[in-house]
């Protein structure tokens, strides 16, 4: 600094020095906090496994389309329905591996409505076989210990017995996920195992009232493919389902109302919480389903918050008009 | 400790100030982080799920094989024994839920299996068994509040609510589910009910077995807790009363004037003071009517009848019985 | 209103606020405990931490960023975290203000002249900065020329901030053989040996070490009758020292005010390089005054804001401005009418320091410690880095022991060696238990991720963690000489029904012993037998761990016995002894074994075991996950 300088302007240098440093100093630490910046920690020694990243399971070339059968009986009601959408054929194809999500959450006998039938998922089995299908597997991860909720719910016997191979959830199966854009499955596991090869994905869930969701049908039996500590998306449980509703989309959907839990659900208990309501759902768009479905639960579309959420997020529509099938 | 200052200038205070505002809102900032956390990073320290029927061990079923050892749970764990059912539990005041598993001997196939919820207090108790009381129930006198279904026995004994579910409605499963509910009665002894509200309502026309006491944010209202409602059926419509007790008479008004202006708020209109109830208020509100009012500690009313006479009818007489009733 | 009563009320309040993180980071979610409060945020507004883990790992873990903001906000307004904001300033200023009170302004005057000692805490910081050095200077070493002209050019640079150079000869010179050695350094650095980067600024960084000493000495005695932060009473091993080193450091405030902030504090070191450079600084707005010198003798900075000021030792205290009857004392973007001095920090001196530093953590590790005589007691919480990585980060402030539920964790004695001074170690012998199987808390709250905030699931090796295993701290080995079952022939198997690990880590084989051999039998008849000797204590022997065994090899259960009669219970096979025949009494031990693929070091095994001074089950960190190296098995 030259001393001939008016100290005024040696101030006004000065501090022009001072500010250029103190913006360089922003700059510098900016840059640094960018490139720098570790939100996680380091990993240890052991390295986690990759996400996995669930495909899309819908059949190419299939209009979304949804089909209610009045009838009584779950196997000639599957089966009428399946023919209003154009025959298993239209789902499955010769050499396909098939897997059956079934809610086989509690380990309550079959007649009380909370898990799904073992009727239903035997002639499921069958007729995916029949149309060729080299592999049906039928997985769920239950609420409860697992083997006592497959062998209870009389589902694991019923698709043994067709030939369907049962995968109950080990440590291993679980691989962690992130929903795209996604709030609450964030890095979560999924039960991923059993689904390694498959390339067809069946809903198989009964039609049921839900304490927090008001109903449970084809959407929230997705929830038995999370894993981890997942009661606590029970504080968003029309979030989650939403988002579950998103992260799968199934080859096709069925909502079993031939009996329904109307009442004191998810669990019920009584067989006074069960009425039949003589109805057998199916189809390519899930929100169309369980749309459907609430109806059964003496509910419209618009009373169940996670049928709109699903709407919004574009998983399906309310207004898909079904194929009605009435059977004597 | 300053020997001398002279008097601070105006942009001293000016700064002083605007830094005193960055302390507000450093304060402000930090008293908001603490409510975002997620409880389940730090782990959990004791499961509250374990192994062991709790009570449930010592109870003496003949004719029954356990199927398994028990389990117990806690409101950190119960949706894993009932999923999204356990709001209902933990609304009303959970503490731990014992069950097992029983099967007729010799016969795998037919078992049943027993829910002994273990409540906050009685009320809490009678809350979740009048809540979710089955349709078609037949009343039983195991306890004071108990019922059985085609296939379970469903009582609430003290702070313990009960459910024995089995498999199937076949005889000796239905006789096995009442023998096991008396076994409990007799094993932790027969408490009494919380519910003498209950008695508080009219007896003329009644629906039997109708009184549900809603534990939490009754009626839509957030903060309305504890609210005992009942059932009049009025030919093809029903008629509901309700009351509630709070700690004194002016807790009761307050509460009374805080529904009616839930109720006005969400599109009620009120109407004149109805005569033979001085200090009610009768709104309506989307073609029925609701009246309010308090009585002694008791915040009641009648809700949801399209028929104003009948309403008020109603409303005297659970006005006369509430002012009978103990303060 | 003053400015300074400003300062005190921020003061007070960030005290507050740091006294109240210190209470609150108690595991739990009521409102009083851990809940979302930041209890780390005044560890990560100091930028030392985040700046020497910048150095020592290249990252920045989460809320360190926070540091970035107080550098920034210091390179424009000066020292403010010293006289504002840091709790431990505050607490040194306090004191210092009760050993001033009845001091003339003379003798205050003199206490708050600046003395050459302040330049110390210029070569602590530039110790501890060469001491995280190495690992980067390594990095940079393997890119060979230009890392070698770079860090000639840097090392220029500290040269020519340390004293202004006159001549660009010398400069260029001094340039060219730090360039040269440098070069040569760096190749020899790739070759390996006992280097590494140490964060051993912990030790004097000031937020750690406030923190530390609230977490283990001041709460724990407080709370000791109160029970808020802890529901016992709460033992911290060689809370002595940490407590000395913090009660000196307040103490000295008595000699000379802020004696710790002037001398010592690397931190106010760091702020004092950036705020000789604030653009806002204190200052005289004409040179001439009265020359009354109150601003002299209340300054806390001890920079001399009468004469010629050094903004780099100003902390802002304001007291000056406050004080001047003059009123020719500002804060403001001019620098002071006075003049200004830069901190005098001779070259050979920082230099020097810069050395040792640099030297210090090979020299620490030439005992072997991270080598081949590491310590085997040197178990470290769940998700802690390997030893040398976890150095690089830990900044021994004791949140993680603050918040262990159980008390386990333990700031490490001298005995683990001076590198490993005051960082968590497990101690199963001093808490309510050992670590507990799905308690995670310790890497939730470490500020600097040394250890990494795990999940149960991955602590657990559950879930995607399946293949990898559950984290292992270490491994439980039995002392035979000691353990009841082995040495002793007394039942036990505490810690077998302890081990929480499913299925069990320990696991017993059943023996049986002869402790009174060879009795002969006077008299039997069905289950009862007496025996000569007698001399029984009666009932001893009917605790269901002893048996009678005859001649036949056939043995039954003592089910009681008197002085000399034992009555057995006796099963299919067992013949009653004639008299005259033999017979000895056993006792049925249950001898534990640890199977190490399944036991994970938690140390509740040890916690329980009731030979209560030397355990004789103790875990060690054999095996642990964390270094590979230490493996007991094969993978």
């Amino acid at each position: 600094m030259s001393p001939l300088l008016p100290p005024e302007e040696m101030d006004r240098r000065d501090f022009l020095r001072r500010a250029g440093l103190a913006g360089l100093g922003l700059a510098a630490a900016g840059v640094l906090g960018w490139r720098a910046y570790d939100g996680q920690g380091p990993l240890g020694s052991g390295e986690v496994g990759p996400q996995v990243k669930l495909p899309s399971y819908a059949v190419p070339g299939q209009a979304q389309k949804v089909a209610l059968v009045k009838g009584s009986h779950r196997v000639p009601a599957l089966r009428a329905g399946l023919e209003a959408l154009g025959g298993i054929k239209a789902f499955v194809q010769p050499g396909d591996q098939v897997a059956l999500k079934v809610n086989a959450a509690f380990a309550s006998p079959p007649a009380l409505g909370a898990t799904t039938h073992p009727e239903l998922v035997t002639e499921m089995v069958r007729l995916c076989l029949d149309a060729g299908a080299k592999r049906v597997v039928v997985t769920d991860n239950p609420i409860n210990d697992p083997a006592s909720c497959f062998e209870l719910s009389g589902i694991g016997p019923a698709a043994r017995a067709a030939g369907a191979q049962v995968v109950l959830p080990s440590a291993e199966a679980f691989q962690p996920t992130s929903l795209a854009g996604g709030r609450l499955i964030k890095d979560w596991p999924l039960l991923y195992g059993p689904l390694k090869g498959v390339n067809k994905l069946i809903g198989l869930a009964p039609v049921k009232d839900h304490h927090r969701s008001r109903a449970s049908v084809t959407m929230k039996n997705w929830y038995g493919l999370l894993g981890g500590r997942r009661n606590i998306f029970h504080q968003d449980i029309n979030g989650i389902i939403a988002e579950l509703g998103r992260l799968v989309t199934p080859s096709l959907a069925v909502a079993d109302g031939v009996a329904s839990l109307v009442k004191n659900g998810p669990t019920g208990g009584s067989l006074e919480d069960i009425k039949p309501t003589d109805t057998l759902i199916l189809g390519t768009d899930q929100v169309a389903v369980d749309a459907l479905a609430v109806g059964l639960l003496g509910l419209t579309p618009a009373q169940v918050p996670y049928l709109g959420l699903a709407v919004a997020a574009g998983v399906g529509a309310l207004d898909l008009k079904p194929l009605r099938v009435e059977l004597g | 400790m300053s020997p001398a200052h002279a008097q601070p200038g105006r942009s001293q205070t000016m700064v002083g100030a605007v830094l005193l505002l960055v302390l507000a809102v450093v304060a402000a900032g930090v008293f908001w982080q603490q409510f975002r956390y997620d409880p389940t990073q730090w782990g959990r320290l004791a499961s509250s799920a374990g192994q062991g029927a709790g009570p449930l061990a010592s109870l003496s079923l003949p004719g029954l094989s356990p199927l398994d050892a028990g389990q117990t749970f806690g409101p950190d764990t119960l949706s894993d024994k009932i999923d999204g059912k356990a709001e209902l539990y933990l609304a009303a005041g959970f503490e731990r839920l014992y069950a097992r598993r029983y099967a007729l001997t010799g016969q795998s196939a037919a078992w049943l299996e027993v829910f002994l919820f273990r409540m906050r207090s009685a009320e809490a108790a009678y809350s979740v068994f009048s809540s979710q009381r089955r349709a078609g129930a037949v009343p039983l006198t195991i306890t004071q509040n108990a019922y059985r279904t085609s296939n379970a026995v469903y009582l609430a004994n003290g702070s313990d609510y009960l459910e024995v579910v089995a498999s199937a409605a076949t005889p000796a499963l239905q006789k096995a589910v009442l023998d096991a509910a008396q076994a409990y009665a007799q094993a932790q002894g027969v408490k009494k009910s919380a519910a003498s509200e209950a008695e508080l309502f009219p007896p003329q026309g009644l629906q039997a077995n109708s009184v549900v006491l809603l534990s939490k944010d009754a009626f839509g209202l957030a903060g309305l807790d504890r609210v005992y409602i009942a059932t009049y059926p009025r030919g093809p419509q029903e008629l509901m009363a309700f009351l509630a007790r709070r700690a004194d008479p002016a807790v009761a008004q307050a509460a009374a004037q805080g529904y009616v202006k839930f109720l006005l708020d969400n599109g009620g209109k009120q109407a004149p003071e109805p005569a033979g109830l001085p200090g009610a208020r009768l709104v309506e509100i989307m073609g029925t009517w609701e009246l309010v009012f308090s009585q002694g500690p008791f915040l009641a009313g009648v809700r949801g009848a399209e028929d104003q006479a009948a309403t008020l009818a109603l409303a005297r007489l659970l006005r006369a019985r509430l002012s009978e009733a103990k303060p | 209103m003053r400015i300074v009563t400003v300062r005190r009320i921020s003061q007070v309040f960030f005290l507050c606020l740091f006294l109240w993180f210190c209470l609150a980071a108690t595991l739990g979610e009521r409102w009083w405990q851990l809940r979302g409060w930041p209890v780390n945020w005044f560890l990560q507004l100091d930028p030392l931490t985040g700046l020497l883990t910048l150095v020592t790992t290249g990252t920045i873990f989460a809320g360190l960023l926070w540091g970035l903001a107080t550098l920034v906000l210091t390179l424009i307004l000066g020292r403010f975290f010293c006289g504002w904001l840091c709790p431990f300033g505050t607490m040194h200023q306090f004191v210092g203000w009760l050993g001033s009170r009845n001091k003339s302004l003379k003798e205050r005057v003199a206490r708050n002249a600046p003395r050459r000692a302040q330049m110390i805490k210029y070569f602590l910081l530039a110790f501890f900065l060469a001491a995280a050095m190495s690992d980067l200077l390594l990095r940079l070493g393997q890119v060979q020329w230009p890392a070698a002209l770079a860090g000639a050019l840097l090392m220029a640079l500290v040269l020519a901030a340390t004293r202004r150079g006159r001549g660009g000869r010398s400069f260029w010179l001094a340039a060219g053989v730090l360039g040269a050695l440098w070069l040569g350094y760096s190749l020899l650095l790739g070759r390996g040996g006992p280097l590494g980067a140490s964060l051993l600024a912990g030790l004097l960084d000031p937020i750690p070490l406030v923190t530390r000493s609230m977490n283990l000495v001041l709460l724990p005695l407080a709370d000791a009758p109160l029970r808020l932060a802890w529901p016992d009473a709460r033992y911290f091993q060689g809370a002595a020292l940490i407590g000395a080193v913090f009660l000196a450091s307040l103490l000295l405030n008595l000699w000379f005010p802020r004696f710790y902030c002037r001398f010592v504090c690397p931190l106010g070191a760091l702020f004092g390089l950036l705020g000789r450079f604030s653009l806002w600084r204190v200052g005289k707005t004409q040179a001439e005054c009265s020359s009354c010198a109150a601003c002299d003798a209340y300054c806390e900075g001890a920079c001399r804001p009468q004469g010629v000021i050094q903004p780099a030792e100003c902390v802002l205290c304001l007291n000056c401005l406050d004080v001047c009857p003059d009123q020719v004392i500002d804060y403001c973007t001019a620098p002071s009418a006075a003049g200004e001095q830069a901190p005098d920090l001779s070259r050979r001196r920082v230099l020097a320091a810069l050395g040792t530093g640099l030297a210090a953590p090979p020299l620490l590790r030439l005992g072997g410690l991270l080598g081949p005589d590491w310590d085997p007691r040197l178990v470290r919480p769940p998700g802690a880095l390997a030893e040398s990585r976890f150095l690089a980060r830990c900044l021994r402030c004791g949140q993680c022991m603050r918040v262990c539920p159980t008390g386990v964790l333990q700031p490490a004695g001298l005995s683990f060696g001076l590198e490993a001074l005051w960082t968590p170690v497990l101690n199963m012998t001093i808490g309510t238990s050992g670590c507990q199987l799905r308690c995670v808390a310790c890497g939730h709250v470490c500020p600097s991720a040394a250890i990494r905030p795990i999940s149960v699931q991955e602590k657990l090796g559950q879930g995607p963690f399946a293949a990898q295993g559950p984290i292992r701290l270490g491994t439980a080995f039995i002392d035979r000489g000691r353990c009841l079952p082995w040495a002793m022939d007394r039942p036990c198997i505490v810690c077998q029904e302890n081990c929480p690990v499913s299925p069990k880590a320990i696991f017993t084989r059943v023996q049986f012993n002869p402790v009174l051999p060879g009795l002969g039998v006077t008299r039997a008849q069905g289950g009862e037998i007496t025996v000569s000797p007698g001399g029984l204590k009666p009932g001893a022997l009917g605790t269901g761990d002893y048996y009678c065994r005859a001649q036949d090899g056939i043995q039954a259960r003592i089910l009681a016995n008197t002085i000399d009669t034992l009555f057995l219970a006796r099963l299919e096979g067992w013949r009653t002894p004639a008299p005259g025949q033999k017979v000895s009494v056993l006792v049925r031990l249950q001898q534990p074994y640890v199977d190490p693929a399944r036991c994970i070091g938690c140390g509740i095994c040890q916690h329980e075991c009731p030979v209560s001074g030397l355990r004789a089950i103790r875990v060690t960190a054999e095996n642990a996950s964390r270094q590979r190296s230490h493996s007991l098995l094969l993978k």
